[in-house]
């Protein structure tokens, strides 16, 4: 819980932004970890991170919370079958999991500020924020699928 | 390389899963539910002045100060100099960096003081120490808040290069400590704006365009207007009496926002595409004015 609090303060503060783009570290490390193990340990980071992003950015309680734990829940469940071996899983959870993440920024956005047209939100902030987060989003699952083995004792094995 | 055999993994979630999962969406509804009564601000407010501080911390640079020096417990001559040695290069590095950080405070408070010199305003100089997560709002927090005297709707202004210091957002809400200010480029800021032109001026909104797709715009200008490109848009500390969703603006009048790039006809009216003098979602430091001098 510290480390996604500590994280959360890297995000918003230290993190470059290359071309105003953010690379999304949490909701990557949140869908990864869904992905590896089960969703209700994603659901608890999902909170645990949320919180720690509205906090430190100042934007409505609760927001980023529900947005990263739509986020994990999109991205895990409807992925649960496939092997957790195949190099494409979190590249799939990561996309499908970055676009409900702004699709429910989106809604609350519409709820608090009004409505406006999500075209150029997609292209101009969802889809830029969407390749930016499937950067890290193999290495870090790899690093968490080595780590999880290394607590269990398994050997992984790649699937291409 | 090995065939995918479509193993079915045991992930779906389990009955305390699922209960799980249901009682941390009421924890958000109900914490959604009440920062929009408000009542979850106290708390809001105390936890960013604790982190406020941090986060202008690690903006600055200084959490580099702890990589510095490196323990060495030998007891040998040799290894005993060497821990000698690393620890008179880390004081130094450590001034150096103090040096460094004392070197950017005396500029920034040069400029603000340049600034007061030029403007009437009196400013209160500040380090942005967080933003907005992703791109999907544009706000920034600050780590000044009421104690420093900032309440809401004051501008928010910052300088970029040989540019004019100017308007890069108005103050929304304000803990002990820390503030957060929405960027004149989010979609829901709306501020009125005046381009001086021969004897007199064009009012209009500069609205930000950010989620749709542009930066500012300046809208609701008479069509008649004739613009050649260039001109220079400023506040025209009317937003009290326009923005009904900044009651308390206190935005003073002739604060730079940047320039007209095009214009179109749209409807009875005109819009201007505007490009601001600074790029707010690059600020680093930036001052709030506390008192137009008015």
């Amino acid at each position: 819980m510290v480390a996604l609090v500590l994280l959360a303060l890297v995000q918003t503060s230290v993190l470059p932004r290359p071309y105003a783009i953010v690379p999304n570290l949490l909701l990557v490390l949140v869908v990864c970890q869904g992905l590896i193990s089960e969703p209700d340990v994603a659901v608890r980071w999902a909170l645990y991170s949320g919180i720690g992003l509205d906090l430190c950015s100042g934007a409505m309680l609760g927001s980023h919370a529900m947005a990263l734990l739509c986020a994990a829940l999109a991205a895990t469940l409807p992925l649960a079958w496939l092997n957790r071996n195949n190099w494409m899983l979190p590249l799939a959870g990561v996309a499908i999991g970055s676009l409900v993440y702004h699709g429910v920024l989106i809604l609350m956005l519409g709820i608090e500020q009004g409505w406006f047209d999500i075209q150029p939100y997609l292209l101009v902030v969802a889809l830029p924020d969407i390749a930016a987060a499937l950067i890290p989003a193999l290495p870090l699952y790899l690093i968490l699928r080595w780590d999880r083995a290394r607590r269990r004792g398994e050997l992984a094995i790649d699937i291409y | 390389m090995m065939r995918n055999r479509q193993i079915k993994l045991p992930n779906a979630p389990s009955y305390r899963g699922v209960t799980l999962i249901v009682v941390i969406f009421l924890l958000i509804i109900l914490l959604l539910a009440l920062d929009r009564s408000g009542m979850a601000d106290p708390v809001r407010g105390q936890v960013q002045s604790w982190i406020a501080p941090v986060l202008a911390w690690m903006r600055t640079g200084s959490f580099s100060l702890g990589q510095v020096s490196s323990p060495i417990t030998d007891v040998a001559t040799l290894r005993a100099e060497i821990a000698a040695l690393q620890s008179e290069n880390s004081q130094l590095k450590e001034r150096l960096i103090q040096f460094e950080v004392t070197q950017l405070e005396n500029r920034r408070l040069r400029e603000q003081v340049r600034i007061e010199q030029e403007r009437p305003w009196q400013l209160v100089g500040t380090a942005v120490s967080a933003m907005t997560p992703d791109s999907g709002r544009q706000i920034i927090m600050l780590a000044v808040g009421i104690e420093d005297g900032i309440q809401p709707g004051m501008a928010v202004i910052a300088q970029e290069g040989g540019q004019p210091p100017a308007l890069v957002g108005v103050i929304e809400s304000v803990g002990p400590q820390s503030a957060i200010a929405l960027l004149i480029t989010d979609f829901s800021s709306s501020v009125s704006a005046q381009v001086y032109q021969g004897e007199g001026t064009i009012a209009g909104l500069v609205n930000g365009r950010w989620q749709r797709g542009s930066r500012i715009w300046l809208e609701e200008i008479d069509r008649e207007v004739a613009f050649a490109g260039g001109e220079t848009v400023v506040t025209a500390g009317l937003s009290a009496r326009l923005a009904t969703d900044l009651p308390r603006a206190a935005i003073p009048a002739n604060v730079p926002i940047g320039t007209i790039e095009s214009v179109r006809i749209e409807g009875r009216s005109q819009i201007a595409e505007i490009r601001p003098y600074v790029d707010p979602s690059r600020v680093q430091y930036a001052w709030i004015i506390v008192n137009a001098g008015d």
